[in-house]
């Protein structure tokens, strides 16, 4: 039975509390004892033919018939105002139907207008054109004169803290005007009963998501329904926002997003290409396309922003923390929004004694967003540097120094639901090879040898944790409807962003409703006759979705066999379907014979005609009383090349406990995934900004420089499988985020153990190796 | 998003340049495209028209034998055929191993020789299009900002660093080229006196006159062994932070007769480096005359305040170029795998 509930659960490091609608099942868990038959199998995507071949379409693929499209004109200036605008030229290019200015979107309207007078970064959105064809679009776009008063752009996060002057928002320069604060014991007296406190800074730099597929919609009006395709990792968010904005009752709006290429956090939406196509189709009465392009994708749609980070960390001798004090500073870009840099140091360890303080910072730079873990990378770099310092400072195991402060619990008091740190630095160490690492060289050895041309590449072994809270929540919804031809189809408005969902969902389907995987048919990413989806964000997109489908599926079979017990004249109870094929329990006796192997359920159906089976299922709430604890621990063998300073990471391994595995294959690609990630953010990733004008310098992917394949090792993952069967009927966690977590912190203390050296400065860069290297040779 | 522009292929060398000067610049040659189009579409540089040169393979492809030996290699050879072919593996060693830590495979495919020769700078300044020097203006912008890959030999008003392997290689085999004038003329230049900075006037590191096409590289005869070393910050597909290019000719006692020693990514043009070259003549490579001939390079630097790793990251390539060259090793007969 639905009923309404207030709950809590935790996001992307955050708790966060909603009044919602949840339905309960009385599914048995499928905990540890479970026997499944299709759960926990490797399965290939059940797209992946489609993707590979293009002919899955993306959002980029929509043409409707008479489209338009529209092109951004966007600020060059990091800080300016918007003197006036004349797109007569522009206008006068045949072709061209349309040019937006700020004029057309009054303040104050229901929809925060799209494009700026007030220029608070480069590549902000200040005029739009639409014409029959994108490259007229394109040309127009660069023949709208835009009259800028250019002003000195703030860019220091020092200024910013300094300055009361509102330059980078209009509400300020700093994050609700404060820190956030967070304290627990008493730092000061657990510095003071410490043997050893180290304090140093970490700093890190801001990294651009550059998902493979771009920003990008495709908006109609049919009459006065709209319907919108868009990249995005929320069809119902959108649904809902769109609505909101435009003041339509939600089931005249409907949005698509049947495949996409990533997301990685910067993708929810609606944003303001969306609202300019759908302003400009309702305007003009036509389809509207707006698609952006690499460049733009680099300037303005989201990023990890930078952190400098202060972190004080005190210890006994054998290595228990006795207090933690982080000052993190985030530069969240002109009104954007990071995550919880702090998260790491407030949860990993059993600290009794910690203070935190956060400063989301705004600067003159494209808004940062939610980013893969946010926040998560960052802090975990400051973290398992440090401790990874304070054991070897101690002459301690970095991982004899983590197994110490294994936190029993959560520091808030809940007890975790299961936590498998101490199972995973084990299995990991001996999978790894960990006790063949000796002690760290004297780097200034390393400096002698190296230019005394008797040393040109060494090799190290770094390890690092991390882990994330997340389990999923209601509301999530679910329809699971059976086909006469023995089929069934999932319906949900949630949508599969590359990582996966649609092939985990119809495991689970096929698991409950006892058909092979290939008779299962997923209809995800449109919200047009589809029950609310959660957004794919916070990893909880398969165990908020998981849940829901398992209850639908189990709907749908409870509905079936009813149906088939009137065909053999049985109890329901004494069906049942495996692979497809009912069978009947032992004992039942049917008026119809059933054949050893029974009979296909497709045969079965066809007789009988159509049939009107739809389950449906709604995830219950997460118990409050428990924490989740997706765990990662990871190990790095990386060869500093001396000579270049270049740093390659030759080995990999990734131990990671989420729950239940459901399917081997999808969960090992977000794992290879995510390490992907941290390699770049370790190595290469940077936006540059020039210092004076607060420019993006490297807005394609020339110069932002991603890991190609060559920079990939051979990437070994263990997956715990260990059903959490606290949080959810799928006994389900989140695994999109972890595998970023640790990364960074990995390859640095791999590199530390190589050549001794320690590097705060994240990327870690020839440059910079080369510089410490010289460093120390002068010393 | 591409501009507009109008489309042609060219059926003979000699009828190209004296269309481009007809066009007063507004007509370009097009070659692999893999410079030429991301330019247009960036709009940093205009052109009504294309000529598309890829067809002139009779005259401007293939790697040929040349007369008195060395080697003739055609301005379209694509980087893949050159760091493929046979004799310039086994002769121009360092020329294959600059080509072939080019760019990426897919880009090696289908640029070629020429084109390379003729890329713009990389400066990130000019490439997103900020008014600077190369761009029109009267700025450099990475001198007073982010100039990590800049020049640390800063001459003149850009601090650009001349970014092919190919150019670097080529200088240290003493290469030239053969340049078509739109005369109907050819020319043969040594490319130690074609390399130049790029300045307002022409942003190329190259010194063409209008119209003048490439034909072909000249590679002259020698029995030398040479390496190319090329650092970049991940393993592929990116511009050299800075690369050495190192040819010896050895006598009869394994002692170094003749050494070239060029310095890529460090300067408006590829550099070379005259103490390197006096600290290994009449030597044995071995490990005390590497470190010694490393150690003599870039004292004469003026780093910027953000590239000074450069004179580190030179030192280091010499002596990895050098130790593959070592007396005695493989490397000095000319048989070795690339660095
Ligand atoms: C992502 C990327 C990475 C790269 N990495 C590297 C690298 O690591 N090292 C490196 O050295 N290079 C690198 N390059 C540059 C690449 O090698 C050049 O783009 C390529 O060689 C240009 O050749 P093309 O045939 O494509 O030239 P095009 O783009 O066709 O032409 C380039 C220019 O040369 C002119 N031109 C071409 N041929 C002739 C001729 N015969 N005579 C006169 N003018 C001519 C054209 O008019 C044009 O102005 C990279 C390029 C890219 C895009």
């Amino acid at each position: 039975m639905p009923r309404i509930v207030r709950t809590q659960y935790e996001y992307e490091g955050r708790m966060r509390e909603q009044i919602t609608v949840v339905e309960e099942d009385d599914l048995p868990r499928w905990g540890r004892e479970a026997k499944l038959a299709v759960v926990g199998r490797p399965h290939p995507r059940v797209d992946g033919h489609l993707r590979v071949t293009g002919a899955a379409r993306y959002t980029a693929d929509v043409y409707l018939p008479g489209m338009l499209y529209c092109k951004i004109v966007r600020s060059p200036h990091a800080r300016a105002r918007v003197l006036s605008i004349d797109a007569s030229r522009a206008l006068a290019l045949p072709g061209v139907r349309l040019v937006l200015t700020p004029d057309d979107f009054p303040e104050g309207g229901p929809v925060p207008p799209p494009l700026s007078r007030d220029v608070r970064f480069q590549g902000e959105e200040v005029a739009a054109v639409v014409a029959e064809d994108e490259e007229t679009a394109s040309d127009a776009a660069a023949l709208v004169e835009v009259e800028y008063e250019v002003l000195p752009p703030l860019l220091s996060w020092e200024k910013a803290l300094e300055s009361s002057e509102p330059v980078a928002t209009a509400r300020g320069n700093v994050h609700e005007g404060d820190p956030q604060v967070k304290e627990r014991g008493d730092p000061e007296r657990g510095f003071a009963e410490a043997d050893l406190v180290l304090e140093e800074t970490y700093t890190t730099q801001t990294e651009l998501h550059n998902a493979l597929e771009p920003h990008g919609a495709v908006a109609w009006w049919d009459g006065d329904r709209l319907h919108v395709w868009e990249s995005t990792q929320s069809v119902s968010g959108v649904r809902r926002s769109l609505a909101k904005a435009y003041g339509l009752p939600e089931e005249d709006v409907r949005v698509v997003c049947e495949f996409m290429g990533g997301g990685f956090g910067a993708k929810f939406g609606p944003y303001r290409y969306t609202h300019l196509a759908v302003f400009a189709a309702r305007r003009l009465g036509r389809p509207v396309r707006l698609v952006l392009d690499r460049h733009e994708e680099n300037l303005a749609t989201g990023n990890r922003p930078a952190t400098v980070q202060t972190l004080k960390i005190g210890a006994k001798r054998d290595g228990t923390l006795t207090a933690l004090e982080l000052t993190a500073v985030s530069l969240w870009g002109a009104g954007g929004q990071g995550g919880t840099v702090a998260g790491p140091a407030q949860v990993q360890y059993a600290c009794p004694n910690l203070r935190t303080t956060e400063y989301g910072v705004y600067v003159n730079a494209g808004p940062a967003s939610a980013f893969r873990a946010p926040g998560y990378p960052e802090g975990s770099f400051a973290l398992e540097s440090a401790l990874d310092e304070l054991a070897h400072r101690l002459g301690l195991d970095p991982i004899e120094v983590r197994r110490k402060n294994f936190p029993k619990e959560r520091p808030d008091g809940r007890p975790w639901s299961q936590n498998s740190f101490l199972e995973a630095y084990e299995v990991g160490a001996r999978a790894f090879g960990w006790d063949r690492r000796g002690p760290a060289p004297d780097p200034r050895e390393i400096a002698r040898r190296r230019e005394a041309g008797e040393l040109a590449v060494v090799r190290g072994l770094g390890m690092a944790a991390g882990m994330w809270g997340s389990a999923g929540w209601p509301p999530a919804y679910a329809w699971v409807q059976v086909h006469a031809d023995g089929t069934a189809t999932v319906t949900s408005g949630t949508q599969d962003i590359g990582t996966g969902t649609k092939t985990a969902l119809a495991l689970v389907a096929a698991e409950e409703l006892g058909l092979p995987v290939a008779a299962v048919h997923m209809r995800l990413g449109d919200t047009d006759m589809a029950p609310f989806g959660t957004g794919s964000g916070g990893s909880g997109t398969t165990s908020s979705m998981a849940p829901a489908v398992r209850a639908a599926a189990a709907d749908a079979r409870r509905q079936l066999a009813e149906l088939l017990a009137g065909y053999f004249e049985v109890r329901p109870e004494e069906i049942r379907i495996r692979e497809g094929r009912v069978h009947l329990a032992e004992g039942a006796r049917p008026s119809v014979a059933v054949p050893a192997g029974g009979v296909a359920l497709a045969e079965l159906l066809r007789d009988v005609g159509p049939i009107n089976v739809v389950g449906k299922g709604g995830r219950a709430p997460t118990p409050g009383d428990r924490a989740a604890a997706s765990v990662a621990v990871h190990f790095c063998e990386a060869a500093v090349d001396l000579e270049t300073g270049t740093v390659r990471v030759e080995r990999y391994l990734a131990v990671h406990e989420s729950g239940r595995v459901i399917n081997p294959l999808t969960m090992t690609s977000q794992i290879q995934g995510g390490i992907l990630f941290g390699l770049g953010y370790a190595l290469f990733e940077e936006r540059r900004l020039d210092p004076r004008h607060g420019w993006v310098l490297n807005a394609n992917l020339e110069s932002y420089k991603v890991a190609t394949h060559r920079d990939v090792p051979r990437i070994e993952t263990i997956l715990l499988d260990r059903p959490d069967d606290h949080l959810n009927n799928a006994a389900v966690k989140g695994i999109g985020e972890p595998p970023v977590i640790p990364v960074a912190a990995a390859v640095a203390n791999a590199v530390f153990h190589a050549t001794g050296l320690r590097f705060r400065d994240l990327p870690i860069t020839p440059a910079k190796v080369l510089a410490a290297l010289r460093e120390v040779a002068r010393r | 998003m591409m501009p507009y522009f109008t489309y042609e292929r060219a059926l003979r060398a000699e009828e190209v340049g004296p269309a481009l000067v007809a066009s007063g610049g507004r007509t370009r040659v097009l070659a692999g495209g893999t410079e030429l189009v991301p330019l247009l579409k960036d709009r940093l540089v205009k052109a009504d028209h294309l000529v598309d040169i890829r067809g002139l393979v009779d005259e401007m492809g293939g790697i040929l034998v040349g007369e008195g030996g060395g080697l003739r290699v055609g301005a379209l050879v694509t980087l893949a055929e050159l760091a493929r072919h046979p004799l310039v593996r086994a002769n121009y060693r360092a020329l294959a191993q600059a080509a072939e830590a080019t760019a990426s495979p897919e880009l090696r495919n289908q640029a070629t020789l020429g084109g390379n020769l003729l890329q713009l700078t990389r400066c990130e300044y000019f490439r997103s299009g900020a008014p600077c020097y190369l761009n029109g203006g009267q700025v450099c912008f990475a001198a007073e900002g982010r100039h990590e890959r800049h020049s640390i030999y800063p001459r003149g008003t850009s601090v650009s660093v001349n970014p092919s392997d190919p150019a670097t290689a080529l200088l240290a085999a003493d290469a030239s080229l053969e340049i078509l004038a739109p005369s109907g003329a050819t020319r043969t230049v040594p490319i130690a006196e074609a390399l130049k900075d790029p300045d307002h006037d022409d942003p190329r590191f190259l010194a063409l006159g209008e119209g003048e096409l490439i034909v072909a590289v000249v590679l002259p005869p020698g029995e030398r062994a040479s390496a190319y070393a090329k650092a970049m910050e991940r393993a592929d597909w990116s511009f050299a932070l800075a690369s050495v290019a190192v040819s010896l000719a050895f006598d009869g006692e394994g002692r170094v007769a003749d050494a070239r020693v060029v310095l890529g990514g460090v300067a408006g043009t590829p550099r070379r480096e005259p103490a390197v070259e006096a600290a290994l003549t009449g030597r044995r490579v071995d490990r005390a005359a590497v470190v010694r001939a490393a150690q003599a390079a870039c004292q004469d630097a003026r780093p910027l305040p953000g590239n000074g790793y450069k004179v580190e990251l030179v030192r280091g390539l010499l002596r990895r170029a050098l130790s593959g060259l070592a007396s005695g090793s493989e490397g000095a007969t000319g048989r070795a795998s690339a660095v």
